[in-house]
Protein backbone atom coordinates (compact mmCIF):
# COMPACT_ATOMS: atom_id res chain seq x y z
CA UNK A 1 0.00 0.00 0.00
CA UNK A 2 1.30 3.40 -1.06
CA UNK A 3 1.95 6.15 2.14
CA UNK A 4 -0.12 9.04 1.00
CA UNK A 5 -3.43 6.94 0.80
CA UNK A 6 -2.71 5.17 3.68
CA UNK A 7 -2.21 8.61 5.79
CA UNK A 8 -5.38 9.94 4.35
CA UNK A 9 -6.90 6.41 5.39
CA UNK A 10 -5.21 6.92 8.80
CA UNK A 11 -6.44 10.17 9.31
CA UNK A 12 -9.67 9.63 8.34
CA UNK A 13 -10.35 6.64 10.87
CA UNK A 14 -9.11 8.18 13.77
CA UNK A 15 -11.41 11.35 13.05
CA UNK A 16 -13.63 9.53 12.55
CA UNK A 17 -13.57 7.51 15.84
CA UNK A 18 -12.83 10.94 17.62
CA UNK A 19 -16.21 12.25 16.33
CA UNK A 20 -18.42 9.10 16.36
CA UNK A 21 -20.50 11.01 19.68
CA UNK A 22 -19.90 13.68 19.48
CA UNK A 23 -21.17 14.68 16.27
CA UNK A 24 -22.40 11.61 13.86
CA UNK A 25 -24.11 10.01 17.08
CA UNK A 26 -24.63 12.58 20.53
CA UNK A 27 -23.86 10.84 23.45
CA UNK A 28 -27.00 12.36 24.91
CA UNK A 29 -29.22 9.75 22.78
CA UNK A 30 -27.17 6.82 24.38
CA UNK A 31 -29.27 5.21 27.33
CA UNK A 32 -28.55 6.74 30.83
CA UNK A 33 -26.67 4.02 32.59
CA UNK A 34 -24.43 3.19 29.72
CA UNK A 35 -23.34 7.40 29.44
CA UNK A 36 -22.78 7.48 33.06
CA UNK A 37 -20.76 4.51 32.74
CA UNK A 38 -19.19 6.12 29.88
CA UNK A 39 -18.61 9.16 31.75
CA UNK A 40 -17.09 7.56 34.77
CA UNK A 41 -15.20 5.49 32.76
CA UNK A 42 -12.03 7.40 33.98
CA UNK A 43 -10.36 4.62 36.65
CA UNK A 44 -11.30 2.08 33.97
CA UNK A 45 -8.89 3.88 31.41
CA UNK A 46 -6.30 4.40 33.49
CA UNK A 47 -5.94 1.73 35.02
CA UNK A 48 -5.85 -0.46 31.40
CA UNK A 49 -3.44 2.41 30.31
CA UNK A 50 -0.75 1.78 33.39
CA UNK A 51 -0.48 -1.64 32.78
CA UNK A 52 -0.33 -1.47 28.55
CA UNK A 53 2.33 0.90 28.80
CA UNK A 54 4.28 -1.23 31.85
CA UNK A 55 3.80 -4.17 29.49
CA UNK A 56 4.57 -2.67 25.99
CA UNK A 57 7.24 -4.72 24.42
CA UNK A 58 9.15 -5.46 27.59
CA UNK A 59 7.24 -8.38 29.56
CA UNK A 60 10.16 -10.19 30.36
CA UNK A 61 11.17 -7.01 32.54
CA UNK A 62 8.16 -5.97 33.80
CA UNK A 63 9.10 -6.62 37.37
CA UNK A 64 12.98 -5.57 37.35
CA UNK A 65 13.37 -2.90 40.05
CA UNK A 66 14.32 0.00 36.80
CA UNK A 67 10.38 -0.40 36.42
CA UNK A 68 8.90 -1.71 39.69
CA UNK A 69 10.97 0.96 41.80
CA UNK A 70 10.27 3.85 40.06
CA UNK A 71 6.57 3.03 40.17
CA UNK A 72 6.06 3.09 43.42
CA UNK A 73 8.17 6.13 43.70
CA UNK A 74 5.29 7.64 41.50
CA UNK A 75 2.14 6.17 42.92
CA UNK A 76 3.15 7.77 46.26
CA UNK A 77 4.35 10.69 44.91
CA UNK A 78 1.22 11.11 43.38
CA UNK A 79 -0.63 10.27 46.39
CA UNK A 80 1.25 13.15 48.21
CA UNK A 81 -0.26 14.86 45.72
CA UNK A 82 2.53 16.33 44.08
CA UNK A 83 3.16 18.14 40.69
CA UNK A 84 2.41 15.81 37.54
CA UNK A 85 5.25 16.87 35.98
CA UNK A 86 7.52 16.04 38.79
CA UNK A 87 6.43 12.45 39.49
CA UNK A 88 6.81 11.92 35.70
CA UNK A 89 10.43 13.52 35.92
CA UNK A 90 11.09 11.57 39.11
CA UNK A 91 10.24 8.27 38.42
CA UNK A 92 12.77 8.59 35.03
CA UNK A 93 15.25 10.11 37.27
CA UNK A 94 15.19 6.97 39.47
CA UNK A 95 14.71 4.56 36.82
CA UNK A 96 17.68 6.15 34.94
CA UNK A 97 19.74 5.93 38.06
CA UNK A 98 19.13 2.31 39.06
CA UNK A 99 19.92 1.46 35.71
CA UNK A 100 22.89 3.01 35.60
CA UNK A 101 23.67 0.86 38.80
CA UNK A 102 23.08 -2.09 36.60
CA UNK A 103 20.16 -3.04 38.08
CA UNK B 1 3.63 52.67 16.93
CA UNK B 2 5.02 49.24 16.36
CA UNK B 3 5.68 48.13 19.64
CA UNK B 4 2.06 49.17 20.53
CA UNK B 5 0.60 47.03 17.67
CA UNK B 6 2.89 44.66 19.04
CA UNK B 7 1.24 44.56 22.33
CA UNK B 8 -2.26 44.96 20.84
CA UNK B 9 -1.69 41.43 19.19
CA UNK B 10 0.09 39.71 22.25
CA UNK B 11 -3.14 41.03 24.20
CA UNK B 12 -5.87 39.42 21.75
CA UNK B 13 -3.62 36.11 21.14
CA UNK B 14 -3.85 35.78 25.10
CA UNK B 15 -7.65 36.11 25.50
CA UNK B 16 -7.66 33.01 23.51
CA UNK B 17 -5.28 30.95 25.85
CA UNK B 18 -5.59 29.25 28.82
CA UNK B 19 -3.62 29.32 31.28
CA UNK B 20 -4.82 26.41 33.55
CA UNK B 21 -4.57 24.40 30.72
CA UNK B 22 -1.02 25.23 30.07
CA UNK B 23 -0.42 23.78 33.26
CA UNK B 24 -2.64 21.40 33.18
CA UNK B 25 -0.91 19.84 29.52
CA UNK B 26 2.29 20.63 30.29
CA UNK B 27 3.23 17.87 32.59
CA UNK B 28 1.77 15.85 30.58
CA UNK B 29 4.02 16.79 27.11
CA UNK B 30 6.84 15.90 29.67
CA UNK B 31 5.26 12.50 29.94
CA UNK B 32 4.70 11.80 26.56
CA UNK B 33 7.62 13.35 24.91
CA UNK B 34 9.68 10.39 25.33
CA UNK B 35 7.17 7.96 23.35
CA UNK B 36 7.15 10.56 20.88
CA UNK B 37 10.80 10.07 20.50
CA UNK B 38 10.50 6.49 20.09
CA UNK B 39 7.93 7.21 17.51
CA UNK B 40 10.51 9.37 15.61
CA UNK B 41 13.06 6.64 16.07
CA UNK B 42 10.58 4.40 14.88
CA UNK B 43 10.22 6.10 11.88
CA UNK B 44 13.79 6.05 10.68
CA UNK B 45 14.61 2.50 11.97
CA UNK B 46 11.31 1.02 9.90
CA UNK B 47 13.06 3.28 6.64
CA UNK B 48 10.01 5.19 6.18
CA UNK B 49 10.69 8.45 4.67
CA UNK B 50 11.00 10.91 6.65
CA UNK B 51 8.66 13.98 5.89
CA UNK B 52 5.69 11.19 5.72
CA UNK B 53 6.88 10.21 8.94
CA UNK B 54 6.77 13.35 10.54
CA UNK B 55 3.57 14.69 8.89
CA UNK B 56 1.72 12.01 10.49
CA UNK B 57 2.19 13.40 13.58
CA UNK B 58 -0.01 16.12 14.01
CA UNK B 59 -2.24 14.32 11.01
CA UNK B 60 -3.28 11.05 13.31
CA UNK B 61 -2.08 13.33 16.51
CA UNK B 62 -2.45 10.20 18.52
CA UNK B 63 0.68 7.84 19.29
CA UNK B 64 -0.67 4.22 19.42
CA UNK B 65 -2.71 5.06 16.15
CA UNK B 66 0.50 6.59 14.67
CA UNK B 67 2.83 3.63 15.47
CA UNK B 68 -0.08 1.21 14.18
CA UNK B 69 0.44 3.12 10.67
CA UNK B 70 4.07 3.16 10.26
CA UNK B 71 4.44 -0.40 11.54
CA UNK B 72 1.78 -1.98 8.89
CA UNK B 73 2.86 0.67 5.98
CA UNK B 74 6.63 -0.63 6.62
CA UNK B 75 5.60 -4.08 6.57
CA UNK B 76 3.98 -3.40 3.22
CA UNK B 77 0.25 -4.31 4.55
CA UNK B 78 -2.69 -3.90 2.46
CA UNK B 79 -4.84 -0.72 2.88
CA UNK B 80 -7.87 -3.30 4.21
CA UNK B 81 -5.49 -4.18 6.91
CA UNK B 82 -4.57 -0.61 7.86
CA UNK B 83 -8.44 0.36 8.46
CA UNK B 84 -8.67 -2.60 10.51
CA UNK B 85 -5.86 -2.31 12.75
CA UNK B 86 -6.44 1.54 12.96
CA UNK B 87 -10.08 1.03 14.04
CA UNK B 88 -8.73 -1.41 16.92
CA UNK B 89 -5.91 0.70 17.72
CA UNK B 90 -8.43 3.69 18.26
CA UNK B 91 -11.65 1.76 19.85
CA UNK B 92 -10.73 4.08 23.03
CA UNK B 93 -10.95 6.69 21.23
CA UNK B 94 -15.08 6.40 20.76
CA UNK B 95 -15.00 5.64 24.65
CA UNK B 96 -13.17 9.35 24.77
CA UNK B 97 -15.44 10.75 22.48
CA UNK B 98 -18.43 9.31 24.34
CA UNK B 99 -17.04 10.93 27.89
CA UNK B 100 -16.42 14.15 26.36
CA UNK B 101 -19.97 14.67 24.31
CA UNK B 102 -21.02 16.73 26.88
CA UNK B 103 -18.35 19.34 26.80
CA UNK B 104 -19.23 19.65 23.05
CA UNK B 105 -22.83 19.28 23.28
CA UNK B 106 -23.16 23.25 22.82
CA UNK B 107 -20.20 24.21 20.89
CA UNK B 108 -20.58 25.70 17.45
CA UNK B 109 -20.01 23.68 14.74
CA UNK B 110 -17.10 24.29 13.26
CA UNK B 111 -15.40 23.03 16.68
CA UNK B 112 -17.93 20.13 16.77
CA UNK B 113 -16.37 18.55 13.33
CA UNK B 114 -13.06 19.56 13.65
CA UNK B 115 -11.35 20.24 17.17
CA UNK B 116 -12.16 16.68 18.13
CA UNK B 117 -9.20 15.55 16.72
CA UNK B 118 -7.11 16.73 19.86
CA UNK B 119 -9.13 13.59 21.74
CA UNK B 120 -6.56 11.83 23.12
CA UNK B 121 -5.57 9.74 26.20
CA UNK B 122 -3.96 13.12 27.83
CA UNK B 123 -6.50 15.25 26.95
CA UNK B 124 -9.07 13.14 28.07
CA UNK B 125 -8.07 12.35 31.16
CA UNK B 126 -7.28 16.60 32.05
CA UNK B 127 -10.59 17.28 30.94
CA UNK B 128 -13.06 13.91 32.01
CA UNK B 129 -15.30 14.80 35.04
CA UNK B 130 -14.51 18.83 35.61
CA UNK B 131 -17.42 20.88 35.99
CA UNK B 132 -15.43 24.10 35.75
CA UNK B 133 -15.23 23.24 32.09
CA UNK B 134 -19.09 23.00 31.00
CA UNK B 135 -19.29 26.62 30.23
CA UNK B 136 -18.81 26.59 26.42
CA UNK B 137 -16.86 29.32 25.80
CA UNK B 138 -14.27 28.47 28.84
CA UNK B 139 -14.23 25.03 27.71
CA UNK B 140 -13.30 26.20 23.99
CA UNK B 141 -10.38 27.95 25.21
CA UNK B 142 -9.38 25.31 27.25
CA UNK B 143 -9.49 22.81 24.63
CA UNK B 144 -7.48 24.63 21.72
CA UNK B 145 -4.79 25.69 24.32
CA UNK B 146 -4.17 22.14 25.31
CA UNK B 147 -4.86 20.63 22.54
CA UNK B 148 -2.61 22.36 20.09
CA UNK B 149 0.04 22.78 23.06
CA UNK B 150 0.26 18.87 23.32
CA UNK B 151 0.79 18.79 19.32
CA UNK B 152 3.31 21.09 19.11
CA UNK B 153 4.93 18.71 21.85
CA UNK B 154 4.34 15.61 20.18
CA UNK B 155 5.19 17.17 16.66
CA UNK B 156 8.64 18.38 17.72
CA UNK B 157 9.35 15.54 20.08
CA UNK B 158 8.72 12.91 17.25
CA UNK B 159 11.60 15.38 14.55
CA UNK B 160 14.19 15.04 17.96
CA UNK B 161 13.38 11.59 17.81
CA UNK B 162 14.03 11.05 14.41
CA UNK B 163 17.67 12.93 14.77
CA UNK B 164 18.71 12.15 18.44
CA UNK B 165 16.50 9.45 19.64
CA UNK B 166 19.00 6.61 19.53
CA UNK B 167 21.44 8.66 21.92
CA UNK B 168 18.67 9.70 24.48
CA UNK B 169 17.22 6.33 24.64
CA UNK B 170 20.55 4.57 25.28
CA UNK B 171 21.07 7.68 28.48
CA UNK B 172 17.93 7.82 29.92
CA UNK B 173 15.30 5.36 31.32
CA UNK B 174 12.52 6.71 29.33
CA UNK B 175 10.32 3.93 28.81
CA UNK B 176 9.02 4.47 32.62
CA UNK B 177 7.49 7.81 31.84
CA UNK B 178 4.31 6.33 30.83
CA UNK B 179 3.30 3.86 33.16
CA UNK B 180 4.03 6.87 35.64
CA UNK B 181 2.05 9.44 34.24
CA UNK B 182 -0.98 6.78 33.97
CA UNK B 183 -0.19 6.21 37.09
CA UNK B 184 0.28 9.27 38.71
CA UNK B 185 -3.28 10.51 37.17
CA UNK B 186 -4.89 7.20 38.52
CA UNK B 187 -3.54 7.59 42.13
CA UNK B 188 -5.86 10.37 43.04
CA UNK B 189 -8.77 9.03 41.09
CA UNK B 190 -8.65 5.93 43.81
CA UNK B 191 -11.23 7.58 45.82
CA UNK B 192 -13.09 4.93 47.09
CA UNK B 193 -13.36 0.95 46.69
CA UNK B 194 -15.59 1.57 43.70
CA UNK B 195 -12.97 3.05 41.50
CA UNK B 196 -10.56 0.86 42.85
CA UNK B 197 -12.31 -2.14 41.79
CA UNK B 198 -12.92 -0.74 38.81
CA UNK B 199 -9.40 0.25 37.68
CA UNK B 200 -8.26 -3.34 39.60
CA UNK B 201 -10.20 -4.79 37.43
CA UNK B 202 -9.43 -2.99 34.16
CA UNK B 203 -5.66 -3.92 34.88
CA UNK B 204 -6.28 -6.92 35.61
CA UNK B 205 -8.01 -7.58 32.27
CA UNK B 206 -5.18 -5.64 30.26
CA UNK B 207 -2.42 -8.07 31.77
CA UNK B 208 -4.78 -11.40 31.34
CA UNK B 209 -4.92 -10.38 27.25
CA UNK B 210 -1.92 -8.36 26.37
CA UNK B 211 -0.02 -11.32 25.07
CA UNK B 212 -3.20 -12.90 23.45
CA UNK B 213 -4.59 -10.03 21.97
CA UNK B 214 -2.52 -7.51 20.94
CA UNK B 215 -4.17 -3.89 20.38
CA UNK B 216 -7.59 -5.58 21.36
CA UNK B 217 -6.14 -5.63 25.16
CA UNK B 218 -6.80 -1.72 25.45
CA UNK B 219 -10.42 -1.57 24.64
CA UNK B 220 -11.12 -4.88 26.18
CA UNK B 221 -10.07 -3.72 29.41
CA UNK B 222 -11.73 -0.62 29.62
CA UNK B 223 -14.84 -1.70 28.14
CA UNK B 224 -14.82 -4.23 31.36
CA UNK B 225 -14.22 -1.56 33.36
CA UNK B 226 -16.74 0.45 31.94
CA UNK B 227 -19.53 -2.12 31.93
CA UNK B 228 -18.89 -3.18 35.46
CA UNK B 229 -19.47 0.84 36.08
CA UNK B 230 -23.08 0.58 34.10
CA UNK B 231 -24.28 -2.48 35.63
CA UNK B 232 -23.57 -1.80 39.31
CA UNK B 233 -23.55 1.87 40.54
CA UNK B 234 -23.13 4.05 38.36
CA UNK B 235 -24.29 7.79 40.25
CA UNK B 236 -21.72 6.71 43.00
CA UNK B 237 -18.76 5.92 40.96
CA UNK B 238 -19.29 8.84 38.68
CA UNK B 239 -19.26 10.81 41.57
CA UNK B 240 -16.06 9.60 42.97
CA UNK B 241 -14.79 9.96 39.29
CA UNK B 242 -14.43 13.75 39.09
CA UNK B 243 -11.54 14.76 40.51
CA UNK B 244 -9.23 17.51 39.36
CA UNK B 245 -5.83 17.11 38.13
CA UNK B 246 -3.37 19.07 39.52
CA UNK B 247 -0.55 20.57 37.75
Amino acid sequence: VSLVPSLVVAVAITWLTRISFITLLPADRLPTSLRVGLEAAAPAVLGALVVVTLLHERVEVTWMPSRLVPLIVAAFLAHRRVNLGVVVLAAVVVATGLRWLGW
Amino acid sequence: MTSVVAAGRRSRLGRHIDPGAIRDIAPMGVAVAPLGVVVGVTVVSLGIPRLVGQASSPLIYSGSAQLTYLTLVSADAGLMAVLGALLLANSRLIIYSSGLAPYFRDQPAWFRWLTPTFIVDQTYVVVAGRDDLRDPARFRRYWLTAGSLLGVIWTAATATGMVAGPLLQELFALDVAAPALFLGLLVPRIVDRGSLVVASLAGAVAAATHGVVGPLALPLAMLSGVALVALTNPQRLAAGHGVEVRS
